[in-house]
């Protein structure tokens, strides 16, 4: 009695122990490999449950295809034109062959580190081939840079065939110079804000110059419009001054100019002129408008 | 008979025993039961397989561990990612200036099964990124504009460039926000950027003076040209007016009468007026042929 109760419950525990070792749980983007005494005999690529035979007979090996990101220390790098460039980037990659990386790299410690080797020298060897300017440019259509980084992921990948894994993408996290180049950066920037400084103000100089020019070329015109126009209306106001005198003048032209004579002696004559005169006109007895027509003479003194 | 209450022992025990693991059991189905709260979605795995990709807000069913598992993610929930705001460190611009910046980025879910599955680390990959389109947006941009005015048009770079290497990625990401927080010149050059914007609101202000003195100047010019004309129209209307009057009344004596009569009174008024403020010489008739005389 006592003894059929252990070997039930030794059942119970081998049975238990026979279901856990068998079932194989493989999850989305996972691979698990079938190991029978340390030879691979299957793949399983298919998230589910999956069965083998129990340890020890067959073991398993879960291997993550997903997307890594590796970001190792940033590392300094020369340019085609020989300028010293501090680049901290990263890498994506993933497993494409499980069987091939178990194989080669075994461990993901082991890819990141390999793959690392083989990024930085094809980086490396790609940067020399660039200019400074062709990697950092105003003009995003000028900038070689996205061509730069796809020539590394298609060198790694080359590299990396044999190993069973797949290299994404390279990307740039931040570029900047080494720090004992910094001070002479400083300086490069610091005259070329002034040379813009200087640039502005005499900027300002020249428009308000050209403005000013302007403002008094704009001014004699109208002024000058303006005195024509005064001329002109001056003028017109004469004729017809002119004109109105013409009927008077048509009807009786001797009279006329006699009134108008006795006008303009009135208005020239003044207290500093002289009038020099024959005596016999101070008698009075004269026939005044014969007066016109005899000797007068004005003299300014 | 002796075995028997032995037996109602072992009845009792076996029974007490089968009561804990009926009730074992019952707790292990209870363990299926499981809450998605709002604004989450669930995603349900039958031994690793995904059965259901997007289980709805509420109280669910599945079958226990390990049958069934499941992984709840939240698909309002926005998380917040700084770069740059702690340190110091310079960034690049196009036309190879310093500067300091600083971005933060607003994300959240967009889709469960790629959160889940397409990358080991989502949010260590959306942080990357994020930092690799700002350097790419700062180093594309001239320095005035990256501090100045370029600044949105950066944001937007950023967020457009980490939006598409995270879907190509099936990172399963919705960048919702960036927002450049910062971005300074560094302190050892900061007083020559200064200078640049002094410069360029004394050139604003040049322009200004000029353009007011320019102003004043031809609004004076017009003033004076317009009173010039004025002038000239009130002289014309004079001049017309009192050749009018004048010749209205010549006519009038050219056409009475009297005429004569009122010469001779004219000529004596105008002699009455003017011989008073003359001085006078007066010569003998021997001396009038020496005179020249004027007509």
């Amino acid at each position: 009695m006592k003894t059929l109760r252990l070997a039930l419950i030794l059942v119970l525990f081998l049975g238990i122990y026979v279901l856990a070792t068998a079932a194989v749980p493989v999850e989305e983007n996972q691979s698990a490999l079938i190991f029978q005494f340390g030879r691979v005999i299957r793949i399983v690529d298919q998230p589910g449950l999956h069965w083998k035979l129990p340890d020890p007979i067959q073991t398993r090996f879960l291997i993550s295809r997903k997307i890594k990101v590796y970001d190792p220390e940033a590392r300094e790098y020369l340019t085609e034109d020989k300028k010293n460039i501090v680049i901290d980037y990263f890498f994506t990659y993933q497993i494409a062959d499980p069987l091939q990386f178990h194989r080669v790299l075994k461990d993901d410690r082991i890819a990141d580190v390999t793959l690392d080797d083989l990024v930085n020298s094809a980086l490396g060897s790609s940067l020399g081939r660039y200019e400074l300017t062709s990697l950092i440019n105003t003009r995003p259509e000028m900038t070689r840079m996205t061509g730069l980084l796809d020539e590394v992921v298609i060198k790694t990948a080359a590299m990396v065939s044999e190993t069973g894994v797949k290299v994404n993408s390279i990307k740039i996290k931040r570029l900047t110079f080494p720090r004992e180049n910094e001070q002479a950066i400083y300086a490069r920037m610091f005259s070329e804000r002034q040379k813009i400084a200087t640039q502005y103000r005499s900027e300002g100089m020249e428009q308000a110059r050209k403005i000013k020019a302007e403002a008094d070329l704009e001014m004699e015109k109208v002024l000058a419009r303006a005195k024509k126009e005064a001329a002109c209306l001056r003028g017109e106001a004469d004729a017809e001054a002119l004109n109105l005198f013409a009927g008077a003048w048509r009807k009786n032209p001797e009279m006329y100019a006699y009134i108008r004579k006795l006008e303009i002696y009135r208005e020239v004559i003044t207290d500093k002129d002289v009038l020099v005169m024959s005596n016999n006109l101070v008698g009075g007895e004269l026939d005044m408008p014969d007066v016109i027509g005899k000797p007068y003479r004005s003299v300014r003194e | 008979m002796i075995d028997f209450p032995k037996s109602t022992a072992f009845g009792l025990v076996s029974r007490i025993s089968g009561i804990i693991l009926i009730f074992g059991l019952v707790c292990w189905i209870l363990t299926g039961i499981y809450t998605v709260d709002q604004g989450e979605v669930a995603v349900l795995f039958q031994f690793g397989r995904v059965v259901d990709k997007r289980v709805p807000a509420g109280i669910h069913y599945a079958l226990p561990y390990p049958f069934h598992t499941h992984k709840k993610v939240s698909l309002t929930r926005m998380t917040t990612i700084e770069i740059g705001l702690n340190d110091r460190a310079g960034w690049i611009t196009g036309d190879l200036n310093i500067i300091e910046a600083a971005l933060l980025t607003t994300y959240r879910i967009r889709d469960p099964e790629n959160f889940l599955f397409s990358t080991r680390d989502p949010a260590r990959l959306v942080e990357k990124t994020v930092t690799a389109a700002l350097n790419t947006a700062l180093t594309t941009t001239p320095v005035d504009q990256a501090l100045t005015t370029g600044k949105s048009e950066i944001e937007k770079r950023v967020k457009q460039l980490s939006q598409d290497f995270l879907t190509e990625s099936k990172a399963g990401v919705l960048i919702l926000s960036t927002h450049l927080r910062r971005a300074i010149p560094p302190e050892q050059v900061a007083g020559g950027f200064k200078e640049v914007m002094n410069a360029r609101a004394d050139k604003l202000r040049m322009v200004n003076e000029a353009g007011t003195i320019a102003h004043t100047k031809l609004s004076r010019a017009r003033t004076e040209g317009f009173e010039l004309i004025s002038q000239a129209r009130a002289q014309a209307e004079t001049r017309v007016k009192t050749a009018e009057g004048k010749a209205q009344a010549i006519m009038q004596m050219i056409e009475s009468p009297e005429g004569a009569a009122y010469t001779q009174r004219l000529y004596l008024e105008t002699l009455a007026a003017i011989l008073p403020r003359m001085k006078k010489i007066i010569v003998p008739p021997e001396a009038e042929e020496r005179i020249m005389t004027i007509k």
